[in-house]
């Protein structure tokens, strides 16, 4: 009769080899990603720090200088997602950074999916009825669609 | 099932909050402020509600897999409903089988937990009367200074997503303790028609 070893017995459990954070670069994001490398640590796990810049606004006001102001913001991005990673580099040395252009939600969906990701961290920071109404809160749309387990995190609040 | 369940149901049907009480205190001693997790930390004690939503068996699953995991304490909790949807001529022909059905559940949990305990020894039962599961839910959370509180959910349109939504769905946007909402993951084999690339998109690529 064969019997599982320590290592076989771990892998029987609960499996987190990739997580996928979502992080919207505000004040909260820091905690939250702080957090996603916690787990990521304890499974061993990939973590890919997400973030996705809607240029909409940019769009709505379409000039010369629309190019311009829509590279400089990325440039932007791109440095303080970089400074958020490689915060929690030392802890998760498997930790990548993702910036991605978009509607937030279709975006981290089709990450999750392509990177066939076992979970999902996000935040919630809007929780009223008009933040609702008004698409402000990202994470029960991400809840509702998610191909994999989705934690919000609402460590900020405690 | 173990003394304290039996206790519980000799002793007859108690009120939600009487029951909730009884079953903290016996647990009081691992509830002590150290214990407290910080920001940033592995979760030590995990909140499971079970049955608010189909599938919830699945979430269990998770919840206890990451108690194991982690070596943290899982709370299995049941919400019971202490009225049943009947009308009011036959309310009182309903209430003997709403005594044995709430045993009946209550000791479900009890064995459950019993079956959980074989293999994490961390596990401990919560049953609770209350009409709002999520509001139930969040106040037990905060209580036990919960860490984690792993609900289950279910698809719904974007209607009942607009207006309605499941307890799981409140919890989740409005407990102050983190939620993790649990789907079965969905495989890459299984995705629909339109997120395989087209003919167009196949042969741009093949022309690269």
């Amino acid at each position: 009769m064969k019997t599982l070893g320590t290592e076989e017995l771990r892998n029987k459990l609960a499996s987190i080899q990739k997580i996928v954070v979502a992080v919207d670069l505000s004040e909260h994001s820091e905690a939250t990603t702080q957090y996603a490398a916690e787990l990521a640590k304890s499974f061993n796990a990939d973590l890919y720090v997400v973030h996705v810049f809607s240029p909409a606004a940019f769009y709505a006001t379409a000039s010369e200088k629309t190019y311009g102001l829509i590279n400089e913001e990325c440039q932007r991005l791109r440095e303080r997602l970089d400074q958020l990673t490689d915060g929690v580099r030392e802890a998760v040395p498997k930790s990548e950074a993702v910036l991605l252009m978009g509607d937030p939600v279709e975006e981290i969906i089709a990450t999750a999916r392509n990177l066939d990701a076992d979970l999902i961290i996000t935040a919630s920071h809007h929780p009223g009825f008009l933040a609702r109404l008004f698409n402000l809160d990202k994470a029960p749309k991400i809840m509702h669609h998610a191909p994999c387990p989705v934690l919000v995190y609402h460590g900020q609040n405690r | 099932m173990d003394k304290t369940a039996k206790s519980l149901l000799s002793n007859g049907p108690k009120t939600g909050s009487q029951e909730w009480r009884f079953m903290n205190i016996s647990n009081k001693q691992s509830h002590d402020p150290a214990m407290t997790v910080e920001c940033g930390k592995k979760p030590k004690v995990i909140l499971a509600p079970i049955k608010i939503a189909d599938g919830s068996n699945g979430a269990l699953e998770f919840a206890f897999d990451l108690a194991r995991r982690w070596r943290a304490k899982l709370y299995v909790l049941y919400v019971h409903s202490p009225l049943p949807k009947v009308s009011a001529s036959t309310l009182i022909y309903a209430v003997d089988s709403v005594d044995w059905e709430r045993r009946r559940r209550l000791i479900k949990l009890f064995e459950l937990v019993d079956k959980l305990r074989e293999r994490h020894e961390k596990v401990y039962p919560l049953f609770t009367d209350n009409e709002c599961p999520a509001e139930s839910i969040q106040d037990i959370g905060r209580q036990l200074n919960a860490d984690l509180i792993v609900v289950s959910t279910h698809d719904t349109n974007w209607l009942a997503q607009m207006f309605l939504y499941s307890d799981s769905d409140d919890i989740a946007r409005r407990s102050s303790v983190s939620v993790l909402v649990y789907r079965p993951k969905t495989r890459m084999q299984s995705l629909g028609e339109s997120q395989k690339p087209t003919g167009d998109q196949l042969a741009a690529s093949d022309g690269e």
